[in-house]
C-alpha cells in the first residue's frame, strides 16, 4: 500500500483549508445559478432538475476519478480554479442564448434532448475541473478529510451567501459575477503563489462585463419581443414582454399571464361562479392579475380572498394594467394577501362559497402540492355546504390522446375521493368542477344564470355556451375521463407531474414521452424490485470473485446514491407537507451541508479506522431511511424533516472519510473515493424525482432504499476479510 | 375503390351502430381506453406506380417518393408492394358538432351548424398548430371510428347539420375519405365545406372542388420564409390552390391567423391583399383570426387586438371588401357590412348570428349583391 498523506500530529480537520473553502462556496454557488439559470430557459420541472443535477454530478465525478491518478503539483489547483473562473462567463452566456443557438423562439417548447446536451456540456466546463481540483487540493493541502470538511464548510457558507444575500438583493447573473470576481481575488491572494497577474485580471474584467451585461443580453436573448421588465424574485426569473396594448408576464420561461386576455380571465372563473350566483366568500389561489379578480367582482355580492406566492407577479405588471383592473386591486370587497395558497388554506379560519384554483397545471412538484387528495379534501373542509371548487388545466377541444387522457382521469378520480359531484368542462382547458351539491354543465342552466346576473361577458356567454358545451362534446370527454385508467395524486405519490411530463414529451415528440409511458406499465413493485435483485447479484458477484476494486468503491457509491436519494425524497416531502420550498430552500441545503461538514468532523476525529465502523454507520444509515418511512405518514413539525437531513449529511461526512481512510488511503487513490461518491449521487439524481417519486410513491421508495441499504450492510458484514487490507492505517484525517 | 367483404362487414356494422337512435354508445366503445381502430387499406387515387415496386404520390406538392412499406409525410399513406393505400378511410377520429363561424365561414349558411370531422395525419408541421393530437398522429396512435361516407352523411342528418366540414388536421391527407363523403351527402342535400391549408395538387383540387360547395384556406403567412420557419411547407402551391379555387366558382374564404411578431407586418398584409385583389378578386372573405398560444408556441403571448385591427384596417384599405377579425367577440370586426352603403348586414357575436339582414344575397339597402352561400 502506498504511503499516506503526512499526517499534522493533533490536526483534527479544524485547522483551514483555504482552497477547500473556495472549492467549496464556488462550486455550492454555480450549482445553484445553474439551476435557476436552466429554470429560467427551460422551465423548471423536475425532469429538468434531475437532469442538470445528474451532469453535473456526473462531470464532478469524472473529474476526481481523472484526476486521481495525475501528479499535483501547488500550481496546478490554481491554474484549474482560474481555468474554470474564465470559462464559468462563457458557459452562463451560452446558457442564455440557448434558445437563439437552437432557433427556438422565447417560449417555444423544448424537448430533453436539447436541455440534456445543454447540461452535459456546460457541467463539462463547469464541474470536469472542479472535481479535479478537489483532488489535487487534496493531494496537495490534505489530508484529505480536512480538504473534505472545508469543501462541505464553503458549500455550506456558498448556500447561505446565495440565498441569503445575493438572491434577494441581485439578478443571477449579478450575484454569479461577484462570486466569480471575489474566488478569483480569493485564488489570487491565497493560493496563486506565482501571482499570475494575467490570468486574475482577465478574470476580474470577464466578470464585470458579464455584471453589467445582465440586462442588455436578456433584452437580446428576447428577440423579437420587447422585454420591458426582468427580475430574479425569490421564486423565479420574471420578465414582463410588451406587444402593442398587451403585456405577457412570465415566470421562469412559462407564460403566467397575458393583460389583457378577457378570454382566459373568463373561463378561469365563470364556469365556477355560474354554478353559485349569489357567492358570497370567494377564494382565489392565484393568476390574479390577468383580469381573473375583475371578473370574480362582477358577481355584485362576492367578497374576494385572492392568495398570490410571490407579490413581484403583480406588482411587475402594475404600471401596464389599464386604470380599471388597478381599482379591481383598490376594491374593498378585494383582500390580497401574500402567502403560500395551500399554506393560507390550512390556516384561515374562513369558510367559503367558491374556491377557485387559478395555478399552473401541476407540471412540478411545487404545484402538484395544489392538485392532490391531501389538498382536495383541505379545500373541501373549507367550502360552506353545497361550495363549489374549480380549477382549469390544458386539454385539448376536438381529440383526447391517451397520454391526456390518462392525466385528466387522474385529475377525476383525485377529485371524486374529496367531492361526490364532479363535472368536466370541455375546451383547450378543461375546467374542473367539484362540490357536494349539484352542478350543471347544461348551457341551457349556465346562460339563463349569465341572463339573470345581467353579466357583461365577451367569451363565456349564452352566444358561444352551445357550442362548447355540445353533448357530444361533452359525452366525449366524460367517457374518455370515465374509462382511463384510475389513479390518485397525493401527497406521498405525486402521479400526475409525471402524467404531464408525458404529456410535454408527446408534445416535443421525442423518445422520452415513450420510455416514460414504458415505465409507467410496469407494477411499482417490479420497477423497483428488479433494480434491488440486480443490486444483489451485483454485491454477491463482485464478492465472490473478489473484485477489490469494485469492492470498495461500493460503499462509497450506496452511501453518495442514498443521501442523494434521501435528500431529494426529503425535499419533495417538505415541500408537498409546509411548501415554500424555494425560500428555505437554503436553510435546508445548508442544514445538510453542515450536517455533512460536522460528520466528517466526528469522522476526522476518530483515532483509528477499523472496519466495524464503517458497518456501524451503513448499519445507521439503514435505520435512518427505515425510520423515515415511518414517519412519512404522519404530518410532524417542520424541524423533523430538517432533523433528517442533518443525520443524513452528517453520516454521509463520517462514512466518506472512514471509508476514504480504509478503501482509499494511497495518495495516488486520492479523489476516488469523492469521484464514487458523486456518481452514485449522480445515479440517484437521474430519474427518481421525476420518475419513480410520482410512479411509485415515496413510502414504497423508502422502504427500498432501506431495503438497498440492508444489502449493503450485509456485503460489508460478510466480505470485510475481502475488502480490507490487513495492515490498517493507524491514523487518516 | 375496392372493398373486400371483411371490411365490407365492418362498415356496414359501423354504420348501422352510428345509424341507431344514439351515438353516445358508439363514442364509449371508441372511448375505452387504448383501444384504436384498424387502418384502413384503400388504394389512393392520386400516385404514379414507378419501377421496383416504388410509387410517387401526387396528391399534394411534396410528391413524396416511397419504397415497398414506406409511408408518406403525411403519416397515413403507404406504398405496399407497389400499390399506395390510404390507411384513413372511414377512420374518423375526431366528430363534432360546430357552429359553422366557428371554421369560420362566414359567407356560408350563417347561423348553422356543420357536423366537424377529421382523421389523424397533416402534410405540413405548424409550430402552432391548434389540432396537434391528431394532425401530428399517426393513424395507429389515435382511437378513431369506423365511420364510412354514408354514416358521416347520416350523422350529420342526425344532428340537423346542413353541410359537413372536413377541419381539424389537413383534409387533404384523407382527400378519398373527404371525396367520397361529399359525393354521398350530396345525394342526402348535404353540402360539404373543407377548412385546408391549401397543400395540395392542381389535379386532386380540381375534381374535389366538383363536389363541395366551399372551401377556407389557412394562408399561414405572405412569406417564404414563415412557410419555411414555422410550417415546413410552401406559400406557392398554396397561392396556386387559391388561385384555381377562386377561379373554379366554388366559394372560397381566406383565414390568416396573426402571430405577434411572426406574421403580422402590415406590409405583408398589404402585399397579400394587392395579390388577392388581382389574382382572387375582391369580394373573397379575409379573416384575420386570433393567435391563442398553442402546442409548440403555447408560451407565446396572444395577438393584441389593435394589431388585428391594423391588418384589417390595411386590407380595406387595398380594396378587399369584405375583411372580418376573428375570436374577439363583439368587435365590429366580426360584422359583414355592405361593400356599396356600408350598411352592417349581418351582426355576430362570437359564433352567434345576431342578425342577418341579408335577402336573396343581397343588402337591404342598396339591393347590392352580397356574395355567398346564404340557402
Amino acid at each position: 500500500m502506498s504511503k499516506l498523506p503526512d499526517q499534522d500530529p493533533g490536526d483534527l480537520g479544524l485547522r483551514l483549508s483555504p482552497a477547500g473553502f473556495i472549492l467549496g462556496l464556488l462550486a455550492a454557488s454555480f450549482q445553484v445559478f445553474l439551476l435557476r439559470e436552466f429554470s429560467a430557459q427551460f422551465f423548471g420541472n423536475e425532469l429538468v432538475f434531475g437532469l442538470v443535477l445528474a451532469a453535473w454530478l456526473f462531470w464532478g465525478g469524472c473529474g476526481s476519478l481523472w484526476a486521481s491518478g495525475k501528479d499535483s503539483g501547488s500550481k496546478r489547483a490554481s491554474s484549474f480554479f482560474f481555468g474554470v473562473l474564465l470559462l464559468a462567463p462563457a458557459c452562463f452566456a451560452v446558457l442564455r442564448f440557448s434558445r437563439p443557438i437552437l432557433g427556438l423562439l422565447p417560449g417555444e417548447w423544448v424537448g430533453l434532448g436539447p436541455i440534456l446536451l445543454f447540461a452535459l456540456v456546460l457541467s463539462f466546463f463547469l464541474n470536469f475541473p472542479l472535481g479535479a481540483i478537489f483532488v489535487f487540493t487534496a493531494k496537495t493541502d490534505g489530508p484529505l478529510g480536512r480538504v473534505y470538511l472545508w469543501e462541505s464548510a464553503g458549500a455550506a457558507a456558498g448556500g447561505l451567501l446565495t440565498y441569503f444575500v445575493l438572491i434577494p438583493r441581485l439578478s443571477n447573473w449579478q450575484g454569479l459575477a461577484l462570486v466569480g470576481a471575489a474566488c478569483a481575488a480569493a485564488v489570487f491572494i491565497v493560493l496563486d503563489r506565482r501571482r499570475t497577474v494575467s490570468s486574475f485580471s482577465l478574470a476580474l474584467v470577464a466578470w464585470t462585463a458579464f455584471f453589467v451585461s445582465d440586462i442588455p443580453s436578456q433584452a437580446l436573448s428576447w428577440r423579437p419581443f420587447d422585454l420591458v421588465r426582468t427580475k430574479d424574485s425569490l421564486y423565479g426569473k420574471l420578465h414582463v414582454i410588451r406587444t402593442a396594448e398587451q403585456i405577457t408576464v412570465y415566470d421562469n420561461a412559462m407564460r403566467v399571464y397575458s393583460y389583457p386576455d378577457l378570454a382566459t380571465a373568463e373561463e378561469s372563473v365563470h364556469f365556477a361562479l355560474l354554478q353559485r350566483p349569489e357567492a358570497g366568500r370567494v377564494l382565489l389561489v392565484g393568476g390574479g392579475a390577468g383580469g381573473s379578480v375583475t371578473e370574480i367582482l362582477k358577481y355584485p355580492r362576492t367578497e374576494v380572498e385572492y392568495v398570490e406566492l410571490d407579490p413581484d407577479i403583480i406588482r411587475l405588471s402594475e404600471p401596464f394594467r389599464s386604470e380599471t383592473e388597478n381599482a379591481s386591486f383598490r376594491n374593498p370587497r378585494l383582500r390580497l394577501v401574500f402567502d403560500d395558497g395551500r399554506t393560507f388554506l390550512e390556516k384561515t379560519p374562513e369558510v367559503y362559497d367558491v374556491i377557485i384554483l387559478n395555478l399552473p397545471e401541476p407540471a412540478t412538484a411545487q404545484i402538484n402540492r395544489f392538485y392532490t387528495r391531501e389538498f382536495f379534501l383541505r379545500a373541501r373542509a373549507k367550502l360552506a355546504a353545497g361550495g363549489v371548487f374549480s380549477f382549469r388545466v390544458p386539454s385539448a377541444e376536438n381529440y383526447i390522446r391517451p397520454e391526456l387522457q390518462r392525466f385528466l382521469s387522474v385529475m377525476t378520480g383525485t377529485l371524486r375521493q374529496a367531492f361526490p359531484e364532479v363535472k368536466v368542462v370541455p375546451g383547450d382547458s378543461a375546467v374542473f368542477l367539484a362540490s357536494s351539491g349539484p352542478l350543471t354543465v347544461d348551457p341551457e342552466d349556465l346562460s339563463a344564470a349569465l341572463r339573470r346576473l345581467g353579466l357583461k361577458t365577451l367569451f363565456v356567454t349564452p352566444e358561444r355556451l352551445p357550442a362548447r358545451l355540445h353533448s357530444l362534446r361533452i359525452e366525449a370527454l366524460r367517457t374518455k375521463v370515465d374509462a382511463g385508467p384510475p389513479g390518485v395524486n397525493s401527497d406521498l405519490h405525486p402521479v400526475s407531474y409525471f402524467f404531464n411530463a408525458v404529456l410535454w414529451g408527446t408534445q416535443t415528440s421525442g423518445p422520452e414521452a415513450r420510455v416514460l409511458l414504458f415505465l409507467s406499465r410496469i407494477p411499482p413493485h417490479w420497477l423497483l424490485s428488479a433494480p434491488l435483485a440486480a443490486f444483489a447479484v451485483f454485491l454477491l458477484v463482485i464478492g465472490w470473485r473478489k473484485k477489490r476494486a469494485a469492492m470498495s468503491a461500493v460503499p462509497l457509491a450506496l452511501m453518495g446514491w442514498t443521501t442523494m436519494a434521501g435528500e431529494i425524497m426529503i425535499l419533495i416531502w417538505y415541500q408537498s407537507l409546509y411548501g415554500a420550498l424555494y425560500r428555505q430552500v437554503a436553510l435546508i441545503l445548508t442544514t445538510f451541508m453542515a450536517g455533512l461538514a460536522l460528520g466528517a468532523l466526528a469522522g476526522a476525529k476518530r483515532g483509528r479506522f477499523r472496519h466495524r465502523q464503517i458497518v456501524r454507520l451503513q448499519f445507521a444509515l439503514f435505520l435512518l431511511v427505515l425510520a423515515l418511512r415511518l414517519v412519512l405518514g404522519a404530518r410532524p413539525p417542520a424541524v423533523v424533516p430538517l432533523a433528517f437531513l442533518f443525520l443524513f449529511g452528517f453520516l454521509g461526512g463520517d462514512f466518506f472519510i472512514v471509508s476514504n481512510a480504509l478503501f482509499y488511503g494511497g495518495k495516488d487513490q486520492t479523489g476516488l473515493g469523492y469521484g464514487w461518491d458523486l456518481l452514485g449521487s449522480c445515479a440517484a439524481s437521474v430519474g427518481l424525482s421525476a420518475i419513480l417519486v410520482p410512479l411509485v410513491g415515496l413510502p414504497l421508495l423508502f422502504l427500498y432504499l432501506a431495503l438497498a441499504n440492508a444489502c449493503g450492510w450485509l456485503f460489508l458484514v460478510l466480505g470485510r476479510k475481502r475488502i480490507i487490507p490487513l495492515s490498517l492505517p493507524s491514523q487518516l484525517g | 375503390m375496392s372493398m373486400n367483404r371483411r371490411t365490407f362487414v365492418r362498415t356496414a356494422g359501423a354504420a348501422g351502430a352510428v345509424l341507431g337512435a344514439d351515438i353516445g354508445p358508439a363514442l364509449r366503445r371508441l372511448y375505452a381506453f387504448g383501444q384504436t381502430a384498424e387502418l384502413s387499406h384503400v388504394e389512393a387515387r392520386y400516385y404514379k406506380r414507378l419501377p421496383d415496386r416504388e410509387v410517387e404520390c401526387d396528391l399534394c406538392p411534396r410528391r413524396c417518393r416511397l419504397g415497398d412499406k414506406e409511408r408518406g409525410y403525411c403519416g397515413v399513406r403507404q406504398n405496399d408492394g407497389g400499390t399506395y393505400y390510404t390507411l384513413v378511410y372511414g377512420k374518423a377520429c375526431s366528430v363534432n358538432v360546430d357552429p359553422i363561424e366557428k371554421k369560420p365561414f362566414y359567407h356560408v349558411l350563417p347561423g348553422t351548424d356543420a357536423l366537424s370531422i377529421a382523421t389523424a395525419g397533416c402534410n405540413v408541421h405548424c409550430k402552432f398548430c391548434q389540432n396537434w393530437e391528431i394532425s401530428q398522429a399517426r393513424p395507429e396512435q389515435v382511437q378513431a371510428f369506423d365511420l364510412p361516407p354514408k354514416a358521416v352523411a347520416d350523422t350529420a342528418a342526425k344532428y340537423r347539420c346542413p353541410t359537413i366540414a372536413y377541419t381539424y388536421s389537413e383534409p387533404t391527407v384523407f382527400y378519398e375519405y373527404m371525396y367520397d363523403t361529399s359525393v354521398e351527402a350530396r345525394r342526402q342535400g348535404i353540402r360539404s365545406v373543407v377548412v385546408s391549408g391549401g397543400h395540395i395538387n392542381p389535379e386532386p383540387l380540381e375534381a374535389l372542388i366538383k363536389v363541395v360547395a366551399a372551401i377556407k384556406i389557412d394562408l399561414k403567412a405572405f412569406n417564404e420564409d414563415f412557410y419555411k420557419t414555422y410550417v415546413r411547407g410552401e406559400l406557392k402551391p398554396v397561392l396556386e390552390a387559391v388561385k384555381i379555387i377562386a377561379k373554379s366558382g366554388t366559394w372560397l374564404e381566406i383565414v390568416y391567423l396573426v402571430i405577434p411578431t411572426l406574421n403580422d407586418s402590415v406590409e405583408d398584409i398589404r402585399k397579400m391583399s394587392r395579390w388577392i385583389l388581382k389574382d382572387v378578386g375582391p369580394d373573397v372573405p379575409v379573416h384575420f383570426t386570433r393567435f391563442h398560444p398553442m402546442y409548440l408556441i403555447k408560451n407565446l403571448p396572444p395577438t393584441p387586438i389593435s394589431t388585428l385591427e391594423k391588418l384589417r384596417q390595411a386590407a380595406l384599405e387595398e380594396g378587399i371588401r369584405f375583411v372580418y377579425t376573428g375570436n374577439i367577440p363583439g368587435h365590429e370586426g366580426e360584422n359583414t357590412y355592405c361593400p356599396q352603403c356600408r350598411k352592417m348586414v349581418i351582426e355576430r357575436r362570437g359564433y352567434e348570428i345576431v342578425r342577418n339582414d341579408v335577402r336573396q344575397g343581397t343588402c337591404p339597402s342598396c339591393r347590392t349583391r352580397i356574395p355567398g352561400i346564404w340557402a
